[in-house]
C-alpha cells in the first residue's frame, strides 16, 4: 500500500519523500477525519501529522509504506492530544466469545425477521452514525481492517498492540456496530422484535 | 518419477468450531487446510452457519463500502506543501552552513 503512481507504471519505483507523503495526503486526511470526525481538527491533525513526519523523516526507509508510517504518526499524534491511550488498557475481551456473540445477535435477529436489515440500510450515515459512539480504541480497528483494508498484523504494528489485542478489539468492535446498526435500522423503520437482552453484554 | 506434493487433509469441522472460525475466515488470516474445512462445512451446513457467515459478510462489505470519500482540500494541500517547503528550505541552509 506504498503510495506509488501504478497508473504510470508497473514496476515499483520508490517515489522521493515528499512526494510519496504528499500522494498519501486524501489516504491520511480520510483517516484523520475517522478519528476526529470534525474536518477542522481533522485538518489539524494531518498538519501536525505531516510536520512529525518530515522532522522524523531519518525513521523512514525509502520503499517502505508510506501510508502505513503516516498512519501511525496520525494515529499517535491524535491519541496523544486526546490523552486517551493510558484509559485504554486491560480491557480487551476474548475473542472467541466475541465471534460466538456476533453470531448469536445474528440468531436473534432471524428469530425476529430482521436479518436481511443489513442488505436494506443505506451504509454511510449509519455506520458513520454507529462508528461516531465507539470509543477510539474500537474505532480504529475497524477503521484500519475494515474500511482501509490491512491485516491484523499490519494493524498491530500501527495500533503498536499485539495482534490478539488487534483481534479482540476488531471482533468486539463488529459487535458493537451491529448492535448499534441495528438500533438505527429500527429507529429508520425496520420495526421488528428487540434483540434478546443475554446477547446485549455492553 | 517425481512425488507430488502432499496435500494436508482439511479436519471435518461442526458447527460450533466453524464459527468459532468465522472472522478469521472472512478476514483471510487462516491456514489454507482450514479454509478449505470452513469451506466444506458451509456446503453441508445451508440452513445454519451458512446463513451466519453470509449476514457477517454482508455486514463487512457494508462497513468497508462506507469508507468516507475525504478529498484533501486545497487550503490543507497548501498548508502541507508550505511545510514541506520550509522543511526543504531549512535542510538545504543547513547544508550550506556546513560547507
Amino acid at each position: 500500500m506504498a503510495c506509488v503512481d501504478s497508473t504510470l507504471t508497473n514496476e515499483r519505483v520508490p517515489l522521493p519523500f515528499e512526494d510519496d507523503a504528499l500522494r498519501c495526503l486524501d489516504d491520511v486526511a480520510r483517516f484523520a477525519r475517522s478519528l476526529t470526525r470534525a474536518p477542522d481538527d481533522a485538518d489539524d491533525l494531518v498538519q501536525e501529522t505531516y510536520l512529525r513526519a518530515l522532522r522524523s523523516r531519518h525513521t523512514w526507509k525509502e520503499g517502505s509504506d508510506m501510508r502505513r508510517w503516516l498512519f501511525t504518526i496520525c494515529k499517535n499524534v491524535f491519541l496523544r492530544v486526546h490523552e486517551r491511550a493510558r484509559d485504554q488498557v486491560a480491557l480487551d475481551d476474548d475473542p472467541t466469545n466475541e465471534t460466538l456473540a456476533a453470531v448469536l445477535l445474528h440468531s436473534a435477529l432471524v428469530a425476529s425477521g430482521e436479518h436481511e436489515l443489513f442488505d436494506r440500510i443505506s451504509a454511510a450515515d449509519a455506520i458513520a452514525a454507529a462508528l461516531a459512539e465507539l470509543t477510539e480504541r474500537f474505532r480504529m480497528v475497524v477503521v484500519l481492517v475494515d474500511m482501509e483494508g490491512y491485516n491484523y498484523e499490519d494493524a498491530a504494528t500501527m495500533l503498536e498492540v499485539p495482534v490478539g489485542t488487534v483481534r479482540s478489539r476488531l471482533f468486539r468492535a463488529r459487535r458493537l456496530l451491529q448492535e448499534r446498526l441495528v438500533e438505527h435500522a429500527r429507529d429508520a423503520g425496520f420495526t421488528g422484535a428487540r434483540v434478546t437482552p443475554s446477547v446485549r453484554t455492553t | 518419477m517425481t512425488a507430488q506434493p502432499t496435500m494436508l487433509e482439511p479436519p471435518v469441522l461442526d458447527c460450533e468450531q466453524t464459527v468459532r472460525l468465522l472472522w478469521d475466515y472472512l478476514d483471510q488470516q487462516l491456514p489454507e487446510v482450514d479454509v478449505r474445512a470452513v469451506d466444506q462445512h458451509l456446503l453441508e451446513c445451508k440452513t445454519r452457519c451458512a446463513p451466519h457467515f453470509a449476514f457477517e459478510h454482508a455486514f463487512l462489505e457494508l462497513v468497508h463500502t462506507a469508507r468516507p470519500r475525504v478529498i484533501a482540500s486545497d487550503t490543507l494541500r497548501a498548508r502541507v506543501r508550505a511545510l514541506i517547503e520550509a522543511d526543504q528550505h531549512e535542510s538545504s541552509a543547513g547544508a550550506q552552513s556546513h560547507e
